[in-house]
């Protein structure tokens, strides 16, 4: 039943509250009205019956007193005018009947009635004020010079009582059923006052949830509850609205913020869509220094007199120190009272003299750093809300990332020029090194060739003819002017890797390997060397300087055999960014902590006359590698030998996977 | 049976009071004096005297018994009872000329010789007279006990009353016989 009720409908639960109300009062009120009627007319009649029994006693006095049960009679049966008595008694104080009388009608009318003793009326007159027969019993007691000779009982049928009661029912029921009528129609038509409003209000939440039409809005008919309802709703819907254009605006700022890393260009953009968002005058961006302790003038637009304009530079003063850099909270201030701008924010004294009213100054935040501060002002007073203050903190965290992304970019980007600027100074210093290094140990060429045919000259010529020293000396300088050539030429051909290079093009090494070793074959032949080889493949590379490569590696190999007959073999295995070549030899190894030292130019292990050599030859294939874009590097454990590996970029046109195992031997 | 009804009038009387059982006046002498001692009783209730024959609101109503008392002991039986206040005082008296102060004189039968001039010397005083003489309320008395069948009435003259300017209610007048004087018929 409850259940019922709770899932009606409101206009349905008024009506059934209505009409509740209407029945229970209209129930009660005929209740009591018909009991009171009743009581009324039960009173009245009994007040009658006992003037009538009263009567009768004063009349009958004189009839008991003198013993005249005739008179007695006689005057008992007055009492057939009121058809509705039933029975009288005198009953004399032993209690015997004096006389009696009975109604007219007793008989007939109601034969099942019972005559009841006069002592039982009597106790019934007096002990019940109602009793359940429906008859009316009076016992009035007859008085005789202050003295009771007797009592009177009269007992009445109220049948007028009845008939009474059941047409007061009838009327009742009558009103009742007219007043339900009307009270259907008058709640069916009243209950709209209260159920009208709120259907229209579930209707229009229903359009805007469906609609997403935010600026709908329920019109506001009364100043009750529902009127609060209905204010309460559409102050709601204003909510949701600002709201829901707050987060368009703030995803507008996020794209134009976005949308470029150059934040000058963003500064504009940005000011036009927070105006959107919030009226201003004047809004700047200030950018602080928390190191040097100055403020930035970023981006300002608006109430020129102010006198900040983007650029300048001012020292950050206490206040704003205090307030931006410690406590890091947000400045909103609007007062017409300059004393407490100069008290509690002497920063704000420009913008207060520029006639500036209304000021929010939001600390920009990024990384946990105070990168600086969002000033809005307006010229009114009380021109913001607190809310106005959320909004305005959260575009500040918005720009303040895109600011912190802007120093950073702009960081890198300074950074990466200064690294171009010095590596093309780099680049251009190398060149003109090498230029000079070529230049020089060519033109050194030309007089050293001089120097060294007229000394050989010399020496050919003078043999034995000069003294012994003279011989000796000449031979000095004849083995000082090779070294010198070979060194020259040595220069020369690590200069030349960088100044005298080839394009690259697919190179099959095999073939160059060989023509080195042909180059080689005298000290191969020498020193009793075995070169082996496995099936090489073609790579990119400089012909020539690979060439050098495979001549200087192998004859190192050669050249720093130890006990055994020097054994070199040279393999290549193919991985993901090229093919890695070895060159590994059965000579006197190096210690690990040279593994570096060896391919700096004119770095020597062994002394001039131990092992031969300009000190160059590695440094000019870490050149050719390195020039290639490969890397060289060594393996060695000393006494045991010693493995060169190093890179090259795979032939383009060549397959990844090739693995062949053939051993070449020359 | 005598001393039945004797006893249950007795207890009647000192009980009720005023009620006068239903009882018939029967032949014995002591019943009917005790009924009528008991109306006599009663006829004080339903008369108003004067207010100028009382000296005040508590002064008794003298009941005087002129001639032979008939009713010897059943007097008794109201003896010193109040009527509306005032105490009944009974007395006997030998001569009309003793009567000074008298409201209810009894004359007894035994006075039926001297009664006209007993009842002409009481013809205008408040005094109600009561005899049970025949013919007595019609020779100038005011009630006259009276024998119908065997039940004990009374008439009444109410000129009488009125000429000693004594009210006799409606209620006492309707239960009795009313007759008229007999010297007011001759002279109408």
């Amino acid at each position: 039943m409850r259940h019922i009720f709770r899932d009606m409908l409101i206009r349905r639960k008024l009506t059934v509250i209505i009409m509740a109300t209407s029945v229970t009062v209209l129930l009660l009120s005929s209740l009591a009205f018909v009991i009171n009627d009743t009581i009324t007319f039960w009173k009245v009649e009994k007040g009658k019956l006992s003037v009538l029994a009263d009567i009768i006693g004063n009349n009958t006095s004189a009839a008991i007193a003198f013993n005249d049960q005739k008179a007695a009679e006689q005057t008992l049966s007055g009492l057939s005018a009121n058809p509705y008595i039933l029975a009288a008694y005198i009953v004399t104080r032993d209690g015997k009947v004096f006389v009696q009388y009975f109604g007219k009608n007793v008989g007939h009318s109601s034969p099942a009635l019972k005559l009841k003793t006069p002592e039982d009326l009597i106790r019934e007159a007096r002990e019940f004020f109602w009793d359940w027969d429906f008859n009316l019993e009076v016992a009035k007691p007859i008085l005789l010079d202050g003295q009771a000779i007797g009592t009177v009982v009269i007992q009445s049928n109220v049948g007028e009582l009845t008939s009474r009661l059941k047409w007061l029912l009838s009327v009742v029921a009558l009103i009742m059923a007219g007043t339900l009528l009307i009270a259907y129609f008058l709640s069916a038509k009243l209950q709209h006052i209260i159920s009208g409003p709120l259907l229209h209000l579930t209707q229009t939440m229903k359009a805007v949830s469906e609609r997403k039409d935010y600026s709908l809005r329920e019109k506001k008919e009364s100043n009750d509850e529902l009127g609060i309802l209905v204010d309460g709703f559409n102050e709601m819907l204003t909510q949701i609205q600002e709201r829901d254009e707050e987060n368009i605006i703030k995803a507008e700022i996020g794209r134009i913020i976005s949308s470029t890393l150059d934040i000058d260009q963003v500064y504009d953009r940005f000011a036009a869509v927070v105006r959107q968002l919030i009226h201003f005058d004047r809004i700047s961006i200030c950018i602080i220094d928390s190191e040097h302790q100055t403020v930035r003038v970023a981006y300002a637009v608006g109430a020129d007199r102010v006198g900040r304009e983007p650029g300048d530079v001012f020292p950050l003063s206490p206040a704003e120190n205090k307030c931006f850099l410690q406590t890091r909270s947000s400045v909103f201030v609007q007062t017409e009272d300059i004393h407490e701008i100069e008290e509690r924010f002497p920063f704000l004294l420009p913008a207060f003299w520029a006639g500036l009213r209304s000021m929010i100054s939001v600390p920009l935040i990024s990384k946990d750093q105070v990168i600086g501060t969002l000033n809005l002002r307006s010229f009114k007073l009380n021109a913001y809300t607190d809310r106005d203050l959320k909004i305005a903190e959260s575009i500040g965290i918005q720009i303040a990332g895109a600011i912190a992304n802007a120093f950073l970019f702009n960081e890198r980007k300074l950074a990466e020029e200064a690294l171009k600027e010095k590596t093309e100074e780099l680049a251009r210093s190398n060149q003109d090194l090498e230029q000079f290094a070529y230049v020089a140990s060519h033109d050194l060429q030309e007089p050293l060739r001089m120097v060294t045919s007229y000394v050989q000259l010399l020496a050919q010529r003078y043999k034995d003819k000069l003294d012994s020293d003279a011989d000796e000396f000449i031979g000095f300088a004849v083995d000082g002017a090779i070294r010198m050539w070979k060194l020259i030429n040595d220069l020369l051909t690590y200069s030349r890797v960088g100044t005298r290079a080839k394009e690259l093009e697919p190179t099959d090494c095999e073939t160059v390997l060989n023509q080195s070793l042909n180059d080689l074959k005298v000290a191969i032949e020498e020193r009793g060397a075995v070169v082996t080889h496995d099936p090489l493949p073609t790579v990119m590379a400089d012909h020539p300087q690979l060439g050098q490569l495979f001549q200087n590696l192998i004859g190192n190999a050669i050249k720093f055999r130890g006990n055994e007959p020097p054994r070199v073999h040279v393999s290549a295995s193919r991985n993901d960014n090229g093919w890695t070549f070895s060159v590994r030899d059965n000579g006197i190894g190096i210690a690990p902590e040279y593994a570096e030292r060896i391919f700096i130019i004119f770095q020597r292990l062994h002394g001039w006359k131990e092992y031969a050599g300009t000190g160059i030859g590695l440094a000019i294939c870490k050149k050719i590698v390195e020039r290639h874009g490969g890397r060289i590097w060594v393996e060695s454990e000393v006494g045991k030998g010693t493995t060169f590996y190093f890179t090259l970029p795979a032939s383009k046109a060549e397959p990844l996977s090739y693995s062949v195992s053939k051993e070449g031997r020359v | 049976m005598f001393k039945r009804i004797l006893g249950l009038a007795i207890i009647t009387i000192s009980v009720v009071g005023v009620y006068m059982p239903n009882v018939c006046a029967e032949s014995s002498a002591f019943g009917e004096y005790l009924i009528k001692a008991a109306f006599l009783y009663n006829f004080t209730k339903f008369v108003e005297w004067p207010p100028e024959v009382f000296k005040d609101s508590l002064s008794p109503i003298n009941l005087y018994i002129l001639g032979a008392d008939p009713f010897g002991e059943a007097l008794n039986s109201i003896r010193d009872k109040t009527v509306k206040g005032r105490r009944l005082n009974i007395k006997h008296v030998n001569h009309i000329e003793e009567i000074s102060g008298c409201h209810i004189l009894f004359i007894s039968a035994s006075e039926r010789e001297n009664l006209k001039p007993i009842l002409y010397s009481l013809r205008n005083s408040a005094i109600l007279t009561v005899g049970e003489t025949e013919r007595f309320a019609q020779r100038g008395g005011t009630i006259n006990f009276i024998m119908v069948g065997n039940k004990i009435h009374f008439e009444i003259n109410p000129d009488a009353a009125q000429q000693g300017g004594l009210k006799i209610s409606s209620q006492l007048l309707k239960l009795a016989k009313i007759v008229t004087s007999e010297s007011r018929k001759e002279r109408e």
